[in-house]
Formats: C-alpha cells, structure tokens, sequence
C-alpha cells in the first residue's frame, strides 16, 4: 500500500523490502515512476554500506595480539591472581603474629614487674629480720630505771615487767 | 547443511588456530564492538571467543559456517558480559566507546571530490548515531543482516532468537536508522 496523499511507499513497505530482500510488484511499479523513493532506497544502502565498509577497516586496524601469547596469559592470571592473594595473606598473617605476640609478651611482661615489684625477695626477708632482731637485742640491754631507786614500783610491776618488742617479720 | 569431506576440512582450518584469528577476527571484533559500543571489551570478548572456538572445536558439527559459529560463541560471551555490574559501570563511563571521527578516517578514500568526502562522512555519523541508539539486540541483528550479510535463518542460529524476533528487531532497526538518516534531508 502507497501512502495515501503522497503515494510513496510506507515504512513497512520500505522495511519489508530490505528486511526479505524481495521488492512485491506493487512496490517495483512504484520505484520505476518515483525518483525519491528510489534515491531513498539507494541512500538507505549507501549509508549501510558505508558504515559496514568502514567498520570493517576500523576493526581491522587494531592490531591483533596473539592468541598464544592471550591463552599463555590466561593460565597465568588463573594460577597467579590466586597465588598472589596467598602472600598477601601470608604477608598480613606475618606481620599481625608478631605484632599481637609482642604486644601480648609486654602485658604479661608489666603484670609480672608490677606483680615483682609488690613482694620481697627472700635475701630481703631474711635482711629486714637481722634488722629486727638487733633493734631486739638493743632493747633488751636496757639501762637501769631510776623508779625501783624513787620505789615507785610495784612487785608486780618488776616481775612482769616487759618491754614493747617487735615481732619478727614472717616470709 | 555441510559434507562430510567439508565438515573434515573445516576441522582442520579450526585446528590452526593462527588462520582462524588471521580469517575472522576483524569481523568477530567488529561484530562485538558495535553490538556492545566497547572497544576495550571487545577486543577481550573476541580473544575469549577464539579461545573458547579453539578449545572447542570437536564440538563443531559443520551445521553452519564457521563464522556463524564464531558469532554464536561470541554472543554467549556478550550475553554473560552484558549481566554483570562491572559492565554497567563502565557502560554508564563510557570510557572506551567507539568514536566516531576515529572512524570516519578510514572511510574508503575512491578519489573523491570534497563534497561526496563530506557527504559520505556526514553519514557515516549519523548512522553510527543511529545504531548507537538501538538496543543491544536490534544492533546485533542490523550488524549481522547488514555488515555480515547472513540469512535471516543464520542470524536466528547464531543469537539463539526465534526468525520472527530477529524479523521484529530487524524492522525496528531499519526504521530507527532511516528516520535517522530522513533528518539530513
């Protein structure tokens, strides 16, 4: 069917045409008596053609790499894209061990100074007891008291008498 | 349907994988970068695509050319291509997209005088305009019907779409690109 008004081929005709490649009678009957539909058509397969033409050029400019060298390549991405996760994570398991080993030895480190810090050693135990005992031994050489001289003492109070004494220190 | 003796021959043309690349790539690349508008990816997807053809190749049974079978593995390839995001990124970047004055340089120089050069370049632009504007499908088949000249039966083979899809793409295709082409005029 012409497009009514203007009798040139529709767009379905125009489309059906180059689609199936066949041109119906009604349609050959047209393009022989009308020049712009003809000079459409022709347009249409020239610009087609064009861009096909250069396409092709295009395409075959572009430098081709080799597929051995593109299949090599491949099989070293699929064994080396793994292959390097595995150092990564090796390398940041290497590092995060010793890391967290040094700052877990500097804890117990400081808890046993600090734990060190608050008891004695036994030389210093044994050391602070001589101490004791001669303030001991001093005391009890005491000088006489001027009370029994002024009887100011009781019985009571010479026989029980005793001095204030440290107690030794126990470990 | 092929021969016995040709479908033998076409095996051994498969098995030398140097001539295969040497005889088809410029038409499988082409294929890929106007079906997706990717240069880069392209080139990736053809070099899968004759990777995959040669590792393939006992499974070639000669039921239809080898550059429909090339274009059959090539859509796979630019089916899975086109489901991934990273696609979509760089779809959306449009890095790496065909350019058009780049191409025009290698428009066929027949001696011709300034105003056909102009011509022939003024459309060259507007139907890379309009294939460019097409969907993903309609490209593949204008690309294949028009630069590839297949059968409309081959191109239903080598997309795995039903004839009358590829008829329906194939329509909307045409009168995207003669609209187009109507605005110069």
């Amino acid at each position: 069917m012409m497009t009514p008004g203007s009798h040139h081929l529709t767009n379905d005709q125009f489309t059906e045409m180059i689609v199936t490649g066949v041109i119906d009678e009604a349609c050959e009957k047209h393009l022989a008596g009308c020049e712009l539909c003809r000079e459409e058509l022709t347009a249409f397969s020239d610009s087609v053609g064009l861009f096909s033409t250069t396409s092709l050029a295009w395409s075959e400019s572009k430098p081709a790499e080799s597929l051995r060298v593109a299949a090599h390549k491949q099989v070293r991405r699929a064994v080396y894209v793994p292959l390097r996760w595995a150092v990564a994570a090796a390398v940041v398991i290497g590092v995060a061990i010793p890391v967290w080993n040094y700052d877990h030895r500097a804890t117990i480190t400081a808890v046993a100074d600090a734990a060190a810090a608050t008891s004695d050693s036994p030389a210093e135990i044994a050391q602070d007891n001589q101490l004791l005992q001669s303030v001991n031994v001093a005391l009890s050489t005491e000088e006489s008291s001027p009370l029994p001289e002024y009887r100011l003492l009781d019985d009571s109070d010479v026989s029980g008498r005793s001095s204030p004494r440290p107690d030794s220190r126990r470990q | 349907m092929i021969g016995q003796g040709a479908a033998v021959s076409i095996i051994t043309e498969l098995d030398d994988i140097d001539a295969l690349v040497r005889l088809y790539r410029a038409r499988v690349l082409r294929y890929v970068a106007f079906s997706i508008g990717d240069h880069d990816l392209a080139e990736t997807i053809t070099q899968d695509c004759f990777l995959k053809a040669y590792s393939g190749r006992a499974t070639f049974r000669g039921e239809c050319a080898v550059s429909t079978w090339l274009f059959s593995i090539a859509n796979n390839l630019i089916r899975d291509q086109l489901r991934t995001q990273k696609f979509h990124f760089w779809r959306r970047a449009r890095a790496t997209s065909i350019d058009v004055h780049e191409m025009a340089s290698f428009l066929p120089n027949c001696e011709s005088s300034a105003e056909t050069s102009m011509l022939a370049r003024e459309r060259l632009r507007l139907v890379s305009e309009a294939v460019e504007k097409l969907s993903v499908n309609q490209r593949k088949v204008f690309i294949m019907k028009f630069s590839e000249e297949l059968e409309l039966s081959e191109i239903a083979f080598a997309t795995g779409m039903p004839l009358n899809t590829v008829k329906t793409h194939l329509r909307r295709a045409i009168s995207a690109i003669r609209a187009k082409l109507g605005e110069r005029s």
